[in-house]
């Protein structure tokens, strides 16, 4: 080691260094979600990254990178080039579409694609899985915003009851897509009462390295758990908890639906809907966005005159039924309604995801919607 | 261990690294407490998180009495350390009643039946201090107990079926999450010391020591839980003559905890999320899939561990103590020797010294002794068998401690039968450092075979494995 080297001016010019390199990613922000090993070293995810419970040490296949869109989107095959002659599909939605309950081969977007469909000219349809567990409306909207970056011929967007239920995991969801939230509110004139004042854009402290090391974290592990991606094909362990057993038919005789019981009579204004509906309208623009309204598990046993499922009391699905329906004729939206259309040994669950027979069949009746949007 | 707490270890490293005076006990106090804070709670039986440190210390205790020459017995030398020792086990068990502050674990013991054990096991201590005619066999009595809880402790079956019957036999059933493992905190390392320690004064190569120094040496915190072992003579050597840390030590110090935090919570944790496990194996697609996941985990471990051993180091040097280095550049060697040492080097010239080199010298003292290479086969297969048990007793660490066996001896018949045979070209530049590069590489995969057994639970886990990772499979 050489000598006459003081050790404190040595401690003092790397504090130095650090506070400026961390005012300089403040100020600049860049955008290293944007770097990304996938589609180039690695293939892209078929769905975006996520993990129920995040394991460093025990079998994990993810690492939930959703503060960071740059980054979702990164590892998603969605992604690479868009080829000549692609028909691309973007899927929109909540954990029934991402396909909790399946392997990232088995999911509704997959199963399309395994139908080869090709449009009148000749194009090749390409579903891309841009689901994400749990049903936020908002943040459909900020994936749908954001998916239209990557040149989409078609947009479907399921829904279910949940998506149009202000939740309060949406505001920690949020929170890091700030900008992005108000950037769309404005842009789409839309107003969401139950999150005002409650989303601020990153103070300059949080946008140093210090404040930003969970997201950056995350994403490097993102990079690392795409090796076990490549390896394995399997992105999440909870596509492994399907036995294939059907769901058991009973179902509880609870009548809340959330915190909502039958006298509070759920309407559009309730359940966010005029606002979000416009505002994924306002996004695409020219680009068709049908509404699907995603199969639910439907009971047959015990308490099935009162709830559908686990999810669902009656009242309350049937009161969004109308009311879904009432707007979607009301404003001219394209709506399909599949609520029933799965039959319940197409589930998983006693809710809304589906085992992979479930999304064979949901796609084979997409299938022809789908064509005939792409033959105009 | 988190990041946060290797940051506080930092810290008292720091602490005690400032007094040059009254260092001795100063870091007797840290070091006794740290192995309490550190030491994992057990859902069996809760009182361990207080008793198994206590009993690290009544060990070390009674390890020194068996083994300290008279002229270092004096009360008046050894009694602050015995008070020091005495106050954070105190300290320790007090300081339930300061809920704020709970730094120890909050199942600790009875006042009462604490105060009465303590005071028992130290009585018992100087009964066998006192009885000087039975050291020998106390000893032999001490190692024998030492051995013993590291077979119950590295058969983890065992520890918790053992830990699961006490449970119940205390009416309080264990639940299916809760943790029935036994984790005695440093034990493997407290273990080599002792012997170490023991052995060495059955040799008379032990130099005298009081109380402090010897307590100070077993349990020091950089090196207690992950090594690497140091020598009591060494050790003392630093611990006789604090000097102030100059601006190379700060250096140093700078460099190894930089790089050892690094090596650990950088490049270890990110390799821990691809390398390869059980579940695995079977979902991997291809085996060129596998062996990435295999190199993964080659260079996770020595991520791990190099960058503990780096924290150690910068550690121990913040307080004066100079602990040895434990590897070096081992996956760039030639050969499978070169490799052992520089890998996890303290522990191989513990097995060597204790084991190894007695068991040679045993062997060619024999009044008939067996052939060369089998003397060879036999030394090399039981050590690194040992080595491979001292990781836990399951047939994988066998297999492991088997595979590098075998590898070290072939290693050494080749040597000895290519010596003299090697062609001219292997004598140029060129020549040398095509055979130094495929050394390294076979060297290399090897090893990295090896941590096949290693990382995987069983056997059949294993064969699979090795079958997918050679594309039989």
């Amino acid at each position: 080691m050489s000598a006459g080297v003081n050790p404190w001016r040595v401690l003092v010019k790397a504090i130095l260094l650090f506070s400026a390199i961390n005012v300089i990613f403040a100020a600049s922000n860049p955008a290293v979600g944007r770097i990304t090993l996938y589609n180039r070293l690695l293939p892209g995810r078929l769905r975006f990254p996520y993990e129920q419970q995040p394991m460093f040490y025990d079998i994990g296949y993810n690492a939930p990178v959703s503060e960071d869109f740059d980054a979702m989107f990164g590892a998603h095959v969605i992604s690479a080039p868009k080829p000549a002659d692609e028909y691309r599909v973007i899927l929109i939605g909540d954990s029934s579409t991402w396909g909790t309950s399946v392997q990232a081969g088995d999911t509704l977007a997959e199963q399309i694609n395994r139908l080869d469909l090709r449009t009148c000219d000749g194009r090749r349809v390409r579903a891309y899985n841009l689901g994400y567990p749990l049903a936020f409306l908002i943040r459909d909207l900020l994936v749908l915003e954001k998916a239209m970056d990557y040149q989409p011929d078609l947009a479907l967007w399921l829904i279910t009851l949940s998506t149009f239920v202000p939740q309060t995991a949406e505001k920690e969801f949020l929170a890091p897509h700030a900008g992005r939230y108000v950037h769309l509110t404005e842009t789409y004139d839309l107003s969401f009462p139950h999150l005002d004042g409650k989303l601020h854009p990153p103070s300059f402290w949080e946008r140093t390295i210090i404040g930003q090391r969970k997201r950056l974290k995350d994403i490097f592990l993102v990079q690392a758990y795409g090796l076990l991606w490549a390896a394995t094909g399997i992105d999440n362990h909870e596509g492994f908890s399907f036995d294939g057993a059907p769901p058991n038919p009973d179902v509880s005789s609870d009548l809340h639906f959330l915190e909502f019981l039958p006298e509070d009579r759920l309407t559009p204004y309730d359940l966010l809907m005029l606002e979000s509906l416009s505002g994924g309208y306002g996004i695409v623009e020219d680009i068709p966005l049908v509404l699907v309204n995603e199969p639910i598990f439907v009971a047959s046993g015990a308490n099935s005159d009162v709830r559908y499922n686990g999810f669902y009391p009656r009242w309350a699905y049937d009161g969004f039924r109308q009311v879904i329906v009432e707007q979607a004729s009301d404003h001219g939206y394209r709506f399909l309604d599949y609520w029933n259309s799965i039959p319940p040994d197409g589930f998983a669950d006693r809710n809304i995801h589906r085992n992979p027979a479930g999304e064979r069949r949901f796609a084979e009746l997409l299938a022809p919607e789908i064509l005939e949007l792409s033959c105009p | 261990m988190g990041i946060a707490e290797i940051l506080i270890l930092i810290g008292l490293a720091l602490l005690g690294g400032f007094f040059r005076r009254g260092r001795k006990p100063i870091l007797l106090a840290l070091s006794a407490a740290v192995i309490f804070w550190l030491q994992p709670g057990n859902d069996a039986i809760p009182s361990l998180a207080f008793w198994i440190p206590f009993a690290t210390l009544a060990v070390t205790v009674l390890a020194w009495v068996l083994t300290v020459p008279p002229e270092a017995r004096g009360w008046k030398e050894n009694l602050p350390a015995g008070l020091v020792l005495g106050a954070v086990v105190l300290l320790v068990d007090l300081d339930r009643y300061v809920s704020s502050i709970q730094v120890f674990t909050e199942f600790l013991p009875l006042p009462l039946f604490a105060g009465f054990a303590i005071a028992g096991v130290f009585l018992l201590i100087f009964v066998i201090g006192y009885f000087q005619g039975g050291v020998r066999f106390f000893q032999t009595l001490l190692l024998l107990g030492i051995l013993a809880v590291f077979v119950f402790l590295k058969t983890p079956q065992l520890a918790g079926n053992v830990l699961s019957a006490v449970s119940a036999w205390r009416g309080r059933p264990l639940a299916a999450d809760a943790t029935a493992a036994l984790a005695w905190m440093g034990y493997s390392y407290l273990a080599f010391r002792l012997i170490h320690t023991i052995r060495d004064h059955q040799t008379g190569r032990l130099p005298a020591v009081d109380l402090a120094e010897y307590v100070n040496y077993v349990i020091f915190f950089p090196s207690f839980t992950a090594g690497p072992i140091d020598r009591l003579e060494r050790f003392i050597a630093d611990l006789r003559s604090p000097q102030a840390l100059t601006s190379e030590d700060w250096l140093f110090v700078g460099k190894c905890l930089a790089m050892g935090l690094f090596k650990k919570f950088v490049l270890a944790d990110l390799l821990a999320v691809v390398s390869i496990t059980d579940a695995l194996v079977d979902q991997t697609r291809t085996g060129g899939w596998l062996w990435v996941l295999l190199y993964a985990y080659a260079f996770r471990i020595y991520f791990d561990f190099s960058g503990y051993t780096d924290i150690a180091i910068g550690m121990g040097r913040l307080m004066g103590i100079r602990l040895p280095e434990n590897f070096a550049a081992p996956y760039l060697k030639p050969n499978l020797t070169q490799f052992w040492n520089s890998w996890h080097m303290t522990l191989t010239q513990w097995f060597r010294s204790y084991f190894f080199n007695p068991l040679t010298r045993s062997m060619r003292a024999a009044k008939r002794p067996l052939p060369i290479w089998s003397m060879i086969l036999l030394s090399q297969l039981s050590t690194m068998i040992l080595i491979g048990l001292w990781h836990g007793i399951t047939w994988n660490f066998v297999l492991w401690g088997g595979w590098h066996g075998l590898g070290l001896f072939i290693h050494n018949r080749w040597s000895d039968f290519m010596r003299g045979r090697m062609p001219a070209w292997s004598a140029t530049r060129l020549g040398s450092a095509v055979i130094h590069g495929a050394g390294v590489l076979l060297t290399f995969h090897f090893v990295a075979l090896g941590w096949v057994f290693f990382s995987l639970s069983s056997p059949g886990v294993s064969w699979l494995a090795l079958l997918k990772l050679l594309g039989v499979s």
